[in-house]
């Protein structure tokens, strides 16, 4: 490993202390960091412990943008940060974020790439050839000339990157990165990481999963509440006691090494059956021929590469889209369209769109005028959203809102219960708590399908995959014992 | 074909065909103008959009035929048949236009100095055009499932469909604003652009035969009527 | 623009991003609207403006009171201006730019943007002014229809409900009536979600 004593410091933090505006607490509070030239930090630590905020104050977004107060210094490139602009500070940090669906404006490919260079005024002659440039950093050839608005999240990531590449900053910030990224994409990521690393580049990156940053980073900074707790070096991180990481609540630092006890595959009954299904899309063949059986207690992992038809084939279970051809069997029996939402609840990814009350408990009485006040307790402290049950579910964070869906999905209770990518931002804790529940429920005889990408989630709790290999071809296999099948399915596009 | 025109001369052609509509009478000249307008949108490439609005205006055409100048029942009297297929008309020769990639109508907007206020709106306007409907439709489909949506109860229902869009909006709104920030859309020196903004040649031709086209047209309406 | 702190009531990227946004909702909105209504029939227009007036309104309401200052109400006219502007003929760009100036100057002194009545008195004038335009096309084709050999009695008969101030009455109060109920609603929506989750201040 390399020693950074010796560096320039690019960034200092003295005593910071941060707290949103209208927050009731700081939060995150007296830190000191140095991170020198050409460093690899990765900041960890469950959910809302400081992490992003740490980024938004290098990227200049905390104080100027969120307009919080900050106590103490931060110094970047040896002037004090409140010293810049916010877009003189764009200029020496790039940003990646969290959500890629968010954060690109052009429509085209190339537009995107050149914006943060036309908004500092490179001159004309230079701009293509700096496109140019940073779309070959991504291999983004094929991406030339295409409209962004359809890709899929791995690929609008290497845009985001491309564009910050174009601008060529000293320093840059990736906020959790890899939530929304299949694990092909995550590999591509790391890559152009490397490459960055390569470069002189000093990077920081706040992140649960932590398996890809493991070759890569120089320093894992631990936070909690607010504040640093532990440091570790990689080796450090990877040799960690199993039961010291999961006591902390963080991701596995390799995903060879986890524990899991699969459960058994019962042969009970059938409670869905799938005969060739078929869907198209404006003509466009999206899938044809797929057929498979579900059992009750089953925990079925559907997997396969991006537009390859896992959300289809979830809209079609639950009734909100028609296949084109094809049975849908729920307990042998044949179900039209409009009845199939009354024995498959869909939970989508979007959670912003599926909550409608104006407080939690609200959300769930919304779906169940019956209940009692007890039973309502009992199923929010299941889901450790008790103490938050008068907050408007817009106030939760993303975590949070997802078990809340998850919770509505209970209520509602229909034999079949299908995910879409129920992990996506969620840290170790929150993702056991929802593993967890899952398999009680599966215990009680319900049939779980989850579409994932998230390979430590879905080893630890299903039973079973269904791999989506090409348009007329679908695999089940059972997961006991073919874990490396699994890996290697999710690697590969 | 794909013959790309610059914004000047697409909205030349706007104000030239809205000048026609107006004060043509003849079917037969409307007829004709409405095949000058499909060539006009083929060559640069809208081959589809023709061919939809061609069949919206050939249903109107119909209408108009099947009315024979008396209006279909108290809902669609002549003058709105009329009407309607002259603003098809003036649709026509504005998709060129509606059609521009959000990239070229930035570059336009900085091309004429459009003040930041309206300029930057419009930037996040065309960004987020093709993301509505999704939004919307995921709001739909979990309204849907869960079965919230009912006709007796319309207000519950606005309030559902509303409520989600509008926390999501204002999300994305945020997002992406922080997204600009610090990819330094505020800077206040020079910005510049990819796509270069020029009146060419081609567009010189363009706007000649436009012209002629729009002479040609006030000749023969005066001698046919 | 950098230093959003010292100049609190200047247009910021953000301001421009929700009023940027929520004008394309509402444009997505209003069209989709429009073909389930059936713009095609020709009286279903004059309540076309009042319907739009009605479910527009809370995003409207939301987008004013999230910015809270100066230039909403101007910017989304100048935004139908020029979609009106191109769809319907350049002739429109000054009927919908007036009206969003008379729009904003209703919004003078300071927190208007923060008080749902003044907020509701700057869409009713702005649902009035789309309410009318429909009137603005009449005239402009009228001459084009006469000269096609009908007489003016015929074109007074199919153009009644658009000229006969008892209908242009008519329309325009039901128009301002869902403008003001739907800022009711709003108003409801915006203390149970938008408040209580912080959403506006």
């Amino acid at each position: 490993m390399e020693n950074f004593k010796t560096r320039r410091s690019v960034i200092q933090f003295e005593d910071v202390s941060f707290e949103y505006p209208g927050a009731e607490t700081e939060s995150i509070h007296h830190i000191d960091l140095d991170v020198k030239e050409g460093e690899f930090l990765v900041l960890t630590g469950g959910s809302g412990c400081g992490k992003t905020t740490l980024t938004r104050l290098i990227n200049g977004l905390a104080e100027q943008f969120y307009e919080g107060t900050m106590k103490g210094r931060i110094t970047l490139l040896g002037r004090s940060i409140s010293e810049y602009p916010l877009y003189e500070i764009g200029k020496k940090v790039g940003s990646i974020f969290q959500d890629p669906r968010s954060q690109f404006f052009a429509s085209i490919t190339e537009d995107e790439i050149a914006f943060g260079c036309e908004n500092y005024g490179v001159p004309y002659e230079e701009l293509d050839g700096r496109v140019s440039n940073a779309i070959k950093r991504i291999n983004g050839d094929m991406l030339r000339g295409k409209e962004i608005y359809p890709m899929s999240s791995g690929e609008k990531q290497k845009i985001a990157v491309a564009s910050v590449n174009a601008v060529n900053p000293e320093i840059y910030v990736f906020d959790e990165p890899s939530a929304n990224l299949d694990m092909y994409s995550v590999e591509a990521l790391k890559n152009l990481m490397r490459e960055l690393k390569s470069e002189g580049h000093t990077i920081i990156v706040a992140e649960h999963r932590l398996y890809y940053l493991t070759g890569l980073a120089d320093r894992f900074l631990y936070m909690e509440n607010g504040s640093i707790k532990e440091e570790w070096t990689p080796e450090e991180l990877l040799s960690m006691p199993e039961a010291k990481r999961q006591n902390i609540g963080i991701r596995a630092a390799d995903l060879r090494h986890i524990e899991v006890d699969i459960p058994s595959r019962k042969e009970t009954d059938v409670t869905l059956e799938v005969k060739g299904l078929a869907f198209s899309y404006r003509n466009h063949p999206v899938f044809h021929d797929i057929s498979f059986q579900a059992y009750a207690g089953d925990l079925i992992a559907i997997i396969g590469h991006n537009g390859i038809g896992k959300t289809t084939l979830s809209n079609i279970l639950c009734g909100m889209q028609k296949e084109k051809a094809g049975q849908i069997l729920y307990n042998g029996k044949d179900v039209p369209k409009g009845r199939r939402k009354n024995f498959a609840y869909f939970v989508m990814q979007n959670t912003d769109c599926q909550l409608f009350g104006d407080s939690v408990e609200e959300e769930l009485l919304l779906n169940g005028k019956g209940s009692t006040q007890e039973q309502r307790d009992d199923l929010l402290k299941m889901y450790g959203l008790f103490e938050w049950k008068e907050r408007h579910p817009a106030t939760l964070s993303g975590g949070q809102k997802q078990r809340l869906t998850l919770a509505v999905s209970d209520w509602i209770d229909t034999p079949i219960l299908i995910l879409d990518e129920p992990t996506s931002g969620l840290d170790y804790k929150n993702m056991l708590r929802i593993s967890e529940h899952l398999k009680a429920l599966a215990q009680k005889g319900k049939t779980i399908l989850i579409i994932t990408h998230d390979y430590e989630f879905a080893a630890m709790t299903c039973n079973r995959v269904l791999h989506f290999i090409d348009e007329g071809h679908a695999e089940t296999f059972p997961l006991q014992g073919s874990l490396p099948r699994l890996y290697s399915c999710l690697m590969c596009q | 074909m794909n013959i790309k025109f610059d914004f000047r001369t697409k909205l030349l052609v706007i104000v030239l065909t809205m000048s026609l509509v107006a004060v043509l009478t003849s079917d037969i000249l409307i007829y004709t103008l409405l095949g000058v307008l499909s060539v006009y949108l083929i060559i640069q490439g809208f081959g589809r959009q023709t061919i939809k609005y061609l069949i919206v205006c050939g249903v109107f055409i119909v209408l108009r035929l099947i009315s024979g100048g008396q209006g279909i029942t108290i809902l669609m009297p002549e003058m709105f048949l009329f009407m309607v297929l002259r603003i098809l008309m003036m649709v026509m020769a504005a998709q060129p236009v509606i059609g521009m990639p959000p990239g070229e109508v930035v570059a336009v907007f900085k091309k004429i100095h459009a003040p930041d206020g309206i300029a930057l709106p419009v930037t996040f306007m065309l960004r987020f055009f093709p993301t509505v409907r999704s939004e919307f439709s995921d709001v739909f489909a979990s309204l849907r499932l869960r079965k919230l949506l009912s006709w007796k109860h319309p207000l519950d229902a606005m309030e559902y469909i509303v409520t989600p869009v509008i926390f999501r909006s204002s999300r994305i709104a945020e997002e992406l604003a922080a997204s600009a920030e610090s990819r330094g859309i505020s800077n206040p020196g020079k910005h510049t652009c990819r796509r270069k903004i020029e009146f060419q040649k081609r567009d010189w031709i363009m706007c000649v035969i436009a012209v002629c086209v729009t002479v040609l047209y006030f000749v023969l309406e005066r001698t046919v009527a | 623009m950098g230093n959003e702190k010292s100049t609190g009531n200047k247009y910021t990227v953000k301001d421009a991003a929700v009023i940027g946004i929520f004008c394309a909702v509402m444009f997505v909105v209003f069209m989709v609207y429009s073909t389930l209504t059936g713009a095609s029939l020709f009286y279903s227009m004059i309540f076309n403006a009042a319907g739009a007036a009605l479910i527009l309104a809370p995003f409207y309401v939301y987008m004013c009171m999230k910015v809270g200052k100066h230039g909403p109400a101007l910017v989304y006219n100048i935004m139908w201006a020029i979609v009106a502007g191109l769809m319907m003929g350049p002739f429109m760009i000054p009927w919908f730019l007036g009206g969003g100036i008379i729009a904003e100057l209703s919004m003078c002194g300071k927190n208007a943007y923060h008080d749902i009545k003044r907020v509701s008195i700057s869409w009713v004038i702005t649902a009035l002014v789309r309410a009318a335009h429909g009137m603005s096309e009449i005239w402009f084709f009228r001459d084009a229809f006469l000269a096609t050999g009908v007489s003016e009695q015929q074109v007074q008969v199919q153009t009644q409900y658009y000229t006969d101030p008892k209908y242009v009455i008519l329309s325009l109060v039901v128009t301002a009536i869902l403008a003001v109920l739907g800022c009711m609603i709003s108003n409801k929506l915006i203390v149970k979600h938008f408040r209580k989750s912080g959403a506006i201040k």
